[in-house]
């Protein structure tokens, strides 16, 4: 492999790995926010006016931010019963097939997330919680999540047996 | 424009293909949506469809998937469950048949704490079955008592699945969560019943005078057994005792029941940085593996609106003209084939959108038929021949082999069915707690 493949390479697994880190902060977030909430309105009735808007956002960003782990870890949830059972020839085909309707169809997705994006930031689209904030600081974390995820696809694709990205 | 019928059987054969292929479930749905929406709405619709991805991510209500399983992945990876384990153990008496009742008695623990069926089944299998094999009880019975016990977990509560149902049919998932309480305790009588008049019947199934190799256990270590519980009875009450007393909503008590795992791994010494950093990112990529799935198929319900498949499938329903029993009949068989052979959410994905309306037409009790609908859901994963349930256990237990498995499940998908025909029966079963609420 060429020094630049190489360097693209390590830049989406540094990618995978920043993510996977962030999805692990954003569910301890999650926990945190609702445990503060909780307490400080049953102990100090003083109910917050974030902690259900940062649970949805940290939520949303983590399973995002995680996709791309999962997708490198080949962790998602299949019916692999039939791909188990065909010959290895015609499993490997089918393999082929899936990784490249996942490569095409994550990249359209983060195409079709990507314009909402930019819609989100020119049109100044701002959430509907307690506190808004601008939509796409939230929404940026799916295109990112379905780009590298596509791309994770397209890896399984062109090289066979590659090992996770940890 | 495309007729309702054309687009639910070009977007089923599409789903069902991929399914079938081993495409991602995920990426399945996100295919089949696509291509829908390309053909149903055009372009117009894909901004609908990035604000759909957006909307479920961002349901509070589903935080509590994550916290869920969070609870458990601590109790499980601290090595906690182990002390519940032996607790347990110690406090079943010299009866017969005693190690098929310690499994079934510890399933509706573990399914108390745990939302998953099979975690249960193959903690179960992996640590209880090979003793039980050991002192000479029958394995297939064994197995049976497992699984059985372990699809427990989605009903009592906390229920990764209470919680899919009802987000997508829009029911109370405090209602929904509550209502599992009796049902699964019910359906854990059931089968220890049968456990007892089947040991009693065939006495070769069951070592005479069994304690467990504990050679009796004295009071002294009985009341110790039972102060190691009470820890775990306080992750049970910052659960379930919170959502009771209206303190927490279920989201915000899966977070208390989090604090509660951690207090009770601190409590015995088993709680440390890597293992909550363990739990937590395993905890976060299980959820991912099934919020993007809720996420991506989240247009399905606006498609089927879009089509006119909602309001047409309400009036093929209507000109059927059968009762409500001869349909709950059919509503409830529906997810029990189709779970056979698919994923459990997949299904639900699927099938919640199209029976809501017609679930509402026929005015069921809401939180009493998706409980219903549960169970059934839950029973497919132990139904053989491809129970996801079934697969998970098979994994641990080599000494048993696949058809033995199998055979070991049908007395008690049996039971289920009566358990579920009970329910239907008599309604209060499954309606009187969260009517409290």
């Amino acid at each position: 492999m060429t020094r630049p493949g190489r360097i693209l390479l390590a830049l989406h697994d540094g990618a995978t790995w920043v993510g996977y880190l962030g999805g692990v902060a954003a569910l301890a977030l999650v926990a945190v926010s609702y445990v503060y909430e909780v307490a400080a309105r049953y102990f100090f009735n003083a109910p917050t006016s974030w902690a259900s808007d940062l649970v949805g956002y940290s939520l949303c960003a983590g399973v995002f931010l995680m996709l791309p782990y999962v997708t490198a870890t080949r962790g998602h949830v299949a019916v692999t019963l039939v791909i188990d059972a065909v010959p290895q020839r015609i499993a490997s085909v089918l393999h082929a097939f899936i990784n490249a309707m996942g490569f095409a169809f994550c990249l359209f997705a983060a195409w079709i997330s990507y314009n909402e994006n930019i819609r989100q930031i020119t049109r100044g689209v701002l959430t509907l919680g307690n506190d808004p904030v601008p939509k796409w600081w939230i929404s940026v974390f799916i295109t990112f999540g379905l780009v590298a995820a596509a791309l994770h696809f397209l890896r399984h694709l062109l090289v066979r047996d590659e090992r996770p990205a940890q | 424009m495309i007729a309702w019928y054309e687009f639910l059987g070009a977007g089923g054969f599409v789903l069902f293909t991929l399914f079938l292929i081993g495409a991602p479930i995920f990426l399945s749905f996100l295919i089949a949506i696509l291509l829908g929406i390309t053909v149903v709405i055009g372009p117009a619709g894909y901004a609908m469809f990035a604000n759909s991805l957006y909307e479920t991510t961002t349901t509070t209500s589903l935080a509590s998937i994550p916290l869920f399983i969070l609870m458990g992945e601590l109790l499980f990876r601290s090595g906690t469950i182990d002390i519940l384990f032996s607790s347990v153990d110690s406090l079943i008496g010299k009866i017969r048949g005693r190690q098929y009742v310690l499994v079934i008695v510890l399933s509706a623990v573990f399914g108390a704490l745990s939302g998953s069926a099979m975690a249960v089944a193959a903690m179960l299998g992996r640590s209880a079955m090979p003793g039980i094999i050991a002192r000479g009880y029958d394995p297939k019975l064994a197995a049976g008592s497992i699984l059985a016990g372990a699809s427990l977990a989605p009903i009592i509560p906390p229920s990764i699945l209470a919680i899919i149902v009802g987000t997508l049919a829009e029911v109370s998932i405090a209602k929904l969560l509550i209502a599992g309480v009796i049902p699964g305790l019910m359906l854990a009588g059931i089968f220890l019943v049968y456990i007892l008049i089947m040991v009693r019947i065939y006495p070769e199934k069951s070592p005479v005078a069994d304690d467990g190799g504990r050679g009796g256990v004295s009071a002294a270590e009985k009341a110790a057994a039972v102060a190691k519980m009470l820890p775990f009875l306080l992750i049970v009450f910052m659960v379930m005792g919170l959502i009771m007393l209206g303190i927490a909503t279920p989201s915000e008590s899966a977070a208390t029941g989090v604090v509660g795992a951690l207090l009770t791994a601190a409590l015995y010494r088993k709680l440390s940085w890597k293992m909550l950093y363990e739990a937590t990112a395993a905890a976060m990529a299980v959820s991912c593996m099934i919020l993007v799935i809720m996420a991506t198929s989240k247009m399905f319900t606006q498609l089927l609106a879009f089509t006119g498949s909602t309001s047409a499938l309400i009036s093929v329903v209507s000109d059927l003209g059968f009762g409500p029993l001869p349909m709950l009949i059919i509503m409830l068989a529906v997810p029990f084939v189709l779970c056979m052979f698919v994923d459990q959410i997949a299904i639900m994905l699927v099938i919640i959108p199209l029976f809501e309306p017609i679930m509402q037409n026929l005015g069921f009790d809401p939180v009493w038929f998706w409980l219903l609908f549960l169970i059934n859901m839950t029973l497919g994963g132990i139904t053989p021949p491809l129970g996801y349930t079934l697969f998970a256990f098979k994994g641990v237990v080599p000494q048993l082999t696949l058809q033995e498995v199998f055979s070991a499940c049908w007395p008690f998908v049996g039971l289920f069915l009566i358990g579920v025909a009970l329910m239907v029966a008599f309604p209060q079963i499954v309606t009187f707690l969260p009517n409290l609420l």
